[in-house]
């Protein structure tokens, strides 16, 4: 359910977010020479910038809700129990992440067909006959596409 | 006349059997990514960027470029309807578009939408052959102060067409420039924000930044959603408009095949603000505004036509200027680079065939995709049908491929996953991304401008004033912001966002 004050809690974090990166950044150029106004080292923009940043920042943060867009908002009227909220997340991450590991150590084919799987995980109401056909059918598209079409230059099996 | 040799110049290029291949495959991709709610151009784009190394430098531009404007057609279909943005620039061709889909003259909506759509689109092509050259003379006057005021206008039309509030679509641009700061500073050698990492030594990748804002986080805020199905069972008609949509639909067509052509130009500006304007316009027109959302014809021909002039249009600043107006078109310049083609005025002079065989791509795109829709709309529809869960892992190997092949580095593919939570924690927060890209892409441009501009002035900020092509660059900006929070504009906004 949403509670009545999401939206500003959700400007307050929105704009933490914001000045806890132009802190940093600011903090970071300090390390780089700033230069002059007329001969700019390669400190002086980001600096200026992470000024900015955390300016508009503690601006959204502590504008208490002034700022915030429509109340009503229809994709976050069901959402589901915490421990699932993260589940898509995390699966879809996860997927990308094998991928990175799998092309170079077994190839595209097993690569893709891992994506598929793993990133069908993140969708409750899979029906795995589906995926694992959807999941062979895509390696051999882009085996077929990217590595023989288009001459990628890819690692396509294991041996 | 000059023109029309020219214009018959490119023809003769873009008529030749590979390109016409090439446009037509691009087209239908971008039907394709246009229907499809989930996956834009912009993704679409990045991933198939590094497809086009093997090619010839005209074919892959058609390609691309047929993606971005397919896309405008195809994103009306979804549109009218599922009552469902498959692009961004279609959002108000919802309020009408659907409205007349419910009451049964879908085919009237989608029929006029896809020939008001060819007309802008023939006009725009026109508007750019004729503009380019005069504009790119006026570019050789520019300085980097100019330059730089060119660019804050494009930030500002970024901010102003951002979904939400404006303050965090400017935190987002602002963060967007920092982000593109990231890697080697050309002036000093310095590296920065790199943290020894040899892959940020050139800074994030635009394909890694674009994948994961647009491709990854919106996956997981689809799934997160809960995956709808989109079941309509309205019947189309008859895919032909009457004579009286014609009547009412002409001068709203020409009305926004203007507005579309002229905010098309403007840096950040483009298919989506165009769309925008060109509905408002007309309601503030109609004798009767109440008949608005209610179906009404003009609220599909204006907006659609606009939308389609402004996707052409956008061309002209990165073809004459070689600034890119919006995200696609930062695109675009990574399209060219890898040809080692410099985006910019000279263009014109050294690869005539390539610029006017562009520009003539276009017009040819414009006509198959009229073809594409009208026909063969029975095949978009059935598309539509194809369930996310079906459709999702696809994208997400696509992007995978995609990201790897830039430079075959899995590092890359990480740090998009790292894009991808970043932009799914801010359409969590309510801040779009599109700003944050733009941003990224102008940043170290901007950067470059504004170092020379001020050493030129000695140190003096006044030069962006004191110099009268920039001052009014910055004017434009100044009345951008004034025109969007005028009420009945603001209105608009308000009402197509909440639809989503």
């Amino acid at each position: 359910m949403i509670s009545r004050h999401q939206p500003f809690r959700r400007d307050r974090l929105a704009g933490l977010i914001f000045a806890a990166f132009g802190i940093s950044f600011a903090a970071l150029a300090a390390h780089y020479p700033i230069g002059t106004s007329m001969r700019m080292g390669p400190g002086y923009f980001p600096m200026l910038l992470g000024v900015v940043l955390t300016g508009i920042g503690i601006v959204i943060a502590f504008s208490g809700g002034r700022y915030y867009d429509s109340p009503t908002d229809a994709s976050d009227g069901t959402s589901p129990a915490p421990s699932q909220r993260w589940r898509p997340a995390l699966l879809i991450s996860a997927s990308v992440l094998l991928f990175a590991v799998a092309i170079e150590s077994v190839g595209l084919a097993l690569a893709t067909f891992g994506v598929v799987a793993v990133s069908s995980l993140a969708n409750r109401e899979a029906h795995w006959p589906h995926v694992l056909a959807s999941g062979a059918v895509l390696s051999v598209i882009s085996v077929g596409v990217f590595a023989y079409g288009l001459r990628l230059p890819f690692r396509v099996l294991p041996f | 006349m000059e023109l029309f040799s020219q214009l018959a110049q490119g023809f003769d290029a873009a008529l030749s059997l590979t390109n016409l291949g090439f446009c037509l495959l691009g087209v239908t991709l971008g039907t394709l990514v246009g229907v499809l709610p989930g996956i834009g151009p912009v993704a679409t784009i990045a991933m198939l960027l590094p497809a086009t190394y093997g090619q010839q430098p005209l074919s892959a531009l058609i390609m691309l470029a047929g993606i971005y404007y397919g896309a405008q057609y195809g994103g009306s279909t979804s549109a009218i309807l599922v009552n469902l943005p498959g692009e961004s620039s279609s959002v108000v061709t919802c309020l009408d578009g659907h409205a007349m889909a419910r009451r049964g003259r879908a085919g009237a909506a989608l029929g006029i939408a896809a020939l008001g759509s060819f007309f802008a689109g023939t006009v725009a092509t026109l508007l750019i052959a004729a503009l380019a050259e005069p504009l790119a003379e006026l570019a050789l006057q520019f300085g980097p102060a100019e330059y730089f005021s060119l660019m804050v206008l494009g930030l500002v039309a970024a901010v102003v067409l951002a979904n939400g509030s404006l303050v965090k679509a400017i935190a987002m641009t602002v963060l967007g420039l920092l982000l593109g700061l990231i890697g080697t500073d050309v002036n000093s050698g310095t590296e920065r924000y790199s943290f020894g990492i040899p892959e940020l030594s050139d800074g994030f990748g635009f394909v890694v930044v674009s994948m994961g804002l647009f491709g990854i986080a919106e996956i997981i805020h689809n799934l997160e959603k809960g995956i709808q199905r989109n079941i309509f069972t309205t019947s189309v008609g008859g895919i032909w408009p009457t004579r009286a949509d014609f009547k009412a639909a002409w001068k709203p067509v020409l009305r926004g095949t203007f507005l579309g052509s002229i905010l098309g130009v403007l840096p950040g500006g483009g298919a989506i603000l165009s769309s925008f304007a060109a509905y408002t316009i007309e309601k503030k027109l109609a004798k009767d505004p109440s008949r608005f959302g209610q179906g009404a014809i003009e609220g599909v021909a204006a907006p659609e036509a606009a939308n389609n002039a402004g996707a052409q249009t956008s061309f002209i600043p990165l073809l004459t200027l070689g600034i890119p107006p919006n995200a696609v078109m930062a695109l675009m310049v990574g399209a060219m680079m890898i040809h080692g083609i410099v985006p910019g005025p000279q263009v014109m002079t050294e690869k005539p065939d390539l610029f006017w065989g562009l520009i003539a791509s276009m017009w040819i795109g414009n006509l198959m995709l009229v073809l594409l829709n009208l026909p063969l709309i029975g095949i978009w529809i059935r598309l539509l049908r194809v369930p996310y869960q079906i459709l999702y892992p696809a994208i997400l190997v696509f992007c995978c491929i995609g990201i790897y092949s830039v430079n075959q580095s899995t590092t890359e593919v990480a740090f998009a996953v790292g894009f991808g939570l970043l932009g799914y924690i801010f359409i969590k927060l309510r801040c779009e991304p599109a700003p944050l890209l733009l941003g990224f892409v102008l940043g170290p441009l901007m950067e470059e401008n504004l170092r020379r501009a001020m050493l030129l002035a000695r140190g003096d900020p006044t030069i962006f004033v004191t110099r009268g092509l920039s001052l009014a660059l910055l004017l434009m900006a100044l009345a951008l912001l004034i025109i969007l929070v005028l009420p009945s504009v603001r209105q608009t906004r308000e009402i197509a966002f909440h639809e989503d």
